[in-house]
């Protein structure tokens, strides 16, 4: 046949069986017709590289703090939209009060049928912090604002000074929303200081939570601690009460005492000078790896305390593949 | 030539338009319109529709444009989007504080003033003393937003838990109710230069640098600083209010008025103007502008009515008119009803749709008067609605004064929003010497932009109007107003009435909405508000119950 060897037409003929050749022709005449129709973008390579999103003219820069601001100013502004909200109450209208303390929360119901509720936990609060602004599509949103901790600015959504009563009222104000439906599964999305407290959170609810989406976490809240223990103020050091380290919580232990840990997706930063990877998620992956409990990780060779990739639009996705795979078994225990 | 001057890109987006030729202008704010307070500019939000309003205004179409005036010169990206929207435009930046100056001078009736421009930040500044001669504006002295007042203001309010940007009023509300206790150590950190700059310590600068990351205002780094935390811890709302709140509120007001005092003082020096006029956000302090006031430094004193960002956009297209095209000034602004107008068909229309009837008076002046006489709430919308934040009479909720408890239903029950927040009265030109103290002649006082200290009259008979200090943020209304004369006759009837010639108004809006502008806003505000009666032009409608 059109004087091709045995083994080519061999070759040939398991090649359009499978379908692949046909495959192939219509990837080509794609791309042949995206040309045509200069549709086609010049890939550049260049912009998948996460360095190369980082903005040149301010690496290794000598110039001094003044002049850098000052050529700073002139690049970056305000991006259009980038301030949803004016002012952050307005965006956690709702109040759970306990024992004389308050904490403004908001509860978004999903934009379409929900399938479950996600709490969602914000990072720090010193960082252009605005509350959610935006429904999620399949679940609904419950999100507390943690006002506690130094300068008001988060306690991990945990406490201050060796007293847990935010993880109390947080699970006061899940518990007071799950009344309403309690059958509804419960997933936990966060990333920072927010990481930590939707693993603190995932992991206390139990068997409730079937889920978790975390990116560049602290984990390890003894080693936060020590990495300030030259500055002067300290968030981690709020946290801790009389009895020192002792009195900070744990995390790790957390999860070794689960006896089921829910599936957990983990974005990470190869280098993440505040939350170094070895410091802080390897050790909750350790122990995710020692009970052979489902996780998935996604490190990026990229510098930074920024969530590469992390989006509420993929910890949807992995939420309703969750609940679409039910029930998540654990991974074939270790030989 | 038509010159659009168009700003806010950080909050309240607004324009104007002047027709250079015959002299006539426009003025539209965004948030009256999309119904979301402090417009914030949104991704593929259609920018043109605030232009297009201006253009309504003065009957021509945005093509005809020819020059765009920016009251930022910061690379906003909206500015690109913007060009792409007006192509055939030639585009202009103009420095923010200059566009703040040019708005207050330009529009004032001084031939030369010193201008006192005070912010929080724009375009890398945070106010300016300069001196305002004819066309020209010259700069004395810039300070920097690093060293903003403005921002320390707003510090102490999100500290109080007030809120952020835009509740800076609330402090000034509630600082009558302390005592500064704090002032001195506010003083320790802060410093006038004798050039008439400001250096902030950087306990009080915090975080400042974070004004150049994206986010600006709303980033929270920004609003903290070590000085307030060593003071007392941050409040956050619904938390109860101490008096360690209200001690912080009445030291940064205080410390706030003597800047003002000191700047005033010494741009008088530099620039040898015995008029002074007043812009920027800062301005928007009653209170200070009162102080400014009755230090009697100044034989006349102008404060923008809106002196906010919301007045950047009249401020550019003048900056450009007068100090870079040289047309000889023609601009006074004599009044803010710059806004949009709607018939009594669209009264009507409006108040059906709701299910409400819709009555047609003779007089619905007397109405109102009556019913406010009577003890009830008036939501009262008449003509082209106000610019900046003061509702003036055009666009206002008004009230009987004489009921001491009627600032608190007004508060809670239509308003819902804070106790401690003072409602300002109103009063014929004629009456007004008898309930408030001001000098004559020295100031305009028509636009709510001076507090001053009443008399024991008022103390006695409009209880609902005074603050707890004894003081008040007064509109006179004269006797015989062409632009207000219907609110006149409302004040004049009630006067009648009741022998009280004052009457409350406060602007016809929820809490955190903005003021109403079409007659469906106004009654959509009215059912959710508990108010009684609403009059829109010449049609009346009653609270169904």
């Amino acid at each position: 046949m059109f004087g091709l060897t045995p083994q080519r037409r061999y070759w040939l003929r398991k090649r359009l069986a499978k379908g692949e050749l046909w495959r192939a022709v219509q990837f080509k005449l794609y791309r042949t017709l995206e040309r045509r129709l200069g549709l086609a973008q010049q890939a550049d390579w260049r912009a998948k590289l996460p360095l190369a999103h980082a903005d040149e003219r301010y690496l290794f820069s000598q110039a001094s703090p003044d002049q850098l601001r000052a050529e700073y100013r002139q690049h970056m502004r305000v991006v259009d939209g980038a301030l949803q909200g004016i002012d952050v109450e307005t965006t956690y209208p709702l109040i759970y009060e306990r024992d004389g303390r308050f904490l403004r929360y908001a509860l978004l119901p999903a934009r379409q049928r929900s399938r479950g509720l996600v709490v969602s936990f914000h990072g720090f609060n010193g960082f252009q912090h605005l509350g959610p602004s935006q429904p999620w599509e399949h679940f609904d949103l419950l999100t507390p604002w943690d006002t506690f901790g130094w300068r008001r600015q988060g306690s991990w959504f945990w406490g201050e000074s060796g007293q847990g009563f935010v993880a109390e009222l947080i699970q006061g104000l899940i518990a007071q929303v799950q009344a309403e439906q309690p059958q509804r599964p419960i997933f936990c999305f966060g990333g920072s200081m927010g990481g930590f407290g939707a693993l603190w959170h995932g992991l206390t609810l139990g068997e409730a939570c079937l889920g978790l989406y975390v990116f560049m976490p602290q984990v390890d809240m003894v080693e936060k601690v020590r990495d300030d223990a030259q500055a002067k103020n300290s968030p981690y050091r709020a946290l801790m009460g009389a009895e020192g380290e002792a009195s900070l919580p744990n995390l790790v232990d957390l999860a070794r005492q689960r006896a089921n840990l829910p599936p957990l997706l983990l974005i990470q930063n190869q280098y993440d000078a505040v939350n170094p990877y070895a410091d802080h998620a390897a050790k909750l992956i350790r122990v995710y790896d020692e009970k052979r409990a489902w996780y998935g990780l996604r490190v990026y060779p990229a510098s930074g305390h920024f969530a590469w990739g992390a989006s509420a639009e993929e910890a949807d996705y992995f939420f309703r593949l969750i609940l679409d795979k039910q029930p998540i078994r654990p991974a074939v225990p270790r030989r | 030539m038509l010159v659009l001057g168009i700003g806010g890109f950080m909050h309240d987006y607004n324009c104007a338009l002047i027709d250079v030729e015959t002299q006539r202008v426009a003025m539209c704010e965004a948030e009256r319109l999309s119904r979301r307070k402090h417009h914030i500019i949104q991704p593929n939000e259609d920018l043109l529709i605030p232009i297009l309003r201006v253009c309504g205004q003065l009957g021509v179409r945005p093509q005809q444009i020819a020059i765009v005036a920016f009251g930022h010169s910061d690379p906003f990206p909206v500015k690109e989007r913007l060009k792409a929207l007006l192509p055939q435009a030639h585009f202009v930046d103009v420095d923010h504080h200059l566009a703040h100056a040019a708005a207050v001078f330009f529009s004032s009736p001084y031939d030369s003033a010193l201008i006192m421009s005070l912010d929080g930040f724009g375009d890398g500044s945070s106010g300016l003393l300069a001196r305002g001669d004819g066309l020209d504006i010259e700069v004395h002295e810039r300070m920097s937003d690093m060293n903003s007042i403005g921002l320390e203001y707003l510090r102490a309010t999100y500290h109080i838990g007030l809120g952020t940007y835009g509740a800076e009023g609330k402090t000034q509300g509630l600082a009558p109710y302390g005592q500064p206790i704090w002032y001195e150590r506010y003083m320790e950190e802060l410093q006038v230069t004798p050039e008439g700059n400001l250096r902030l310590s950087e306990a009080l600068q915090g975080e400042t640098a974070a004004l150049a990351a994206e986010g600006g205002y709303l980033n929270a780094m920004l609003l903290n600083n070590d000085f307030l935390y060593e003071l007392l811890p941050r409040r956050i709302n619904p938390e109860p209010l101490t008096q360690d709140h209200m001690n912080l509120a009445a030291s940064i007001q205080k410390v706030l008025e003597t800047v003002a005092l000191e700047l005033a003082v010494i741009g008088k020096r530099r620039t040898g103007e015995d008029r002074l006029v007043l812009s920027g956000g800062v301005s928007m302090n009653s209170s200070m502008n009162g102080v400014l006031l009755a230090s009697g430094l100044f034989r006349n004193i102008f404060a923008f009515p809106m002196a906010a960002d919301r007045g950047i956009g009249i401020g550019a297209a003048l900056y450009y008119v007068h100090v870079i095209a040289r047309v000889p000034r023609f601009f006074q602004l004599k009044m803010t009803f710059f806004g949009g107008q709607y018939s009594n068909d669209d009264a009507v229309h409006a108040i059906e749709a709701a299910g409400l009837k819709a009555e047609r008076p003779d007089d619905v002046a007397e109405i109102a008067a009556q019913a406010i006489s009577q003890g009830k709430i008036v939501g009262w919308f008449q003509g082209q609605s106000e610019m900046g934040a003061r509702a003036l009479g055009h666009r206002s909720i008004l009230a009987d004064p004489r009921q001491a408890e009627m600032k608190d239903i007004v508060n809670h029950r239509v308003k819902h929003r804070e106790w401690f927040r003072p409602f300002a009265p109103a009063v014929l030109a004629s009456a007004a010497p008898r309930y408030y103290v001001y000098p004559e002649g020295v100031a305009d006082l028509g636009h709510m932009t001076f507090t001053v200290p009443t008399t024991p009259l008022a103390k006695a008979e409009t209880p609902a109007t005074t603050h707890v200090d004894g003081t008040a943020r007064l509109q006179i209304v004269p006797d015989d107003s062409q632009d207000n004369a219907k609110y006149a006759a409302v004040i004049r009837r009630f006067g009648q009435l009741t022998g009280v010639p004052v009457i409350l108004n406060t602007s016809f809006n929820d809490n955190n909405e903005p003021i109403v502008e079409s007659p469906s806003d106004a009654v959509a505000t009215f059912l959710k508000t508990n108010m009684d009666v609403l009059v829109i032009n010449d049609v009346v409608a009653w609270r169904k119950d």
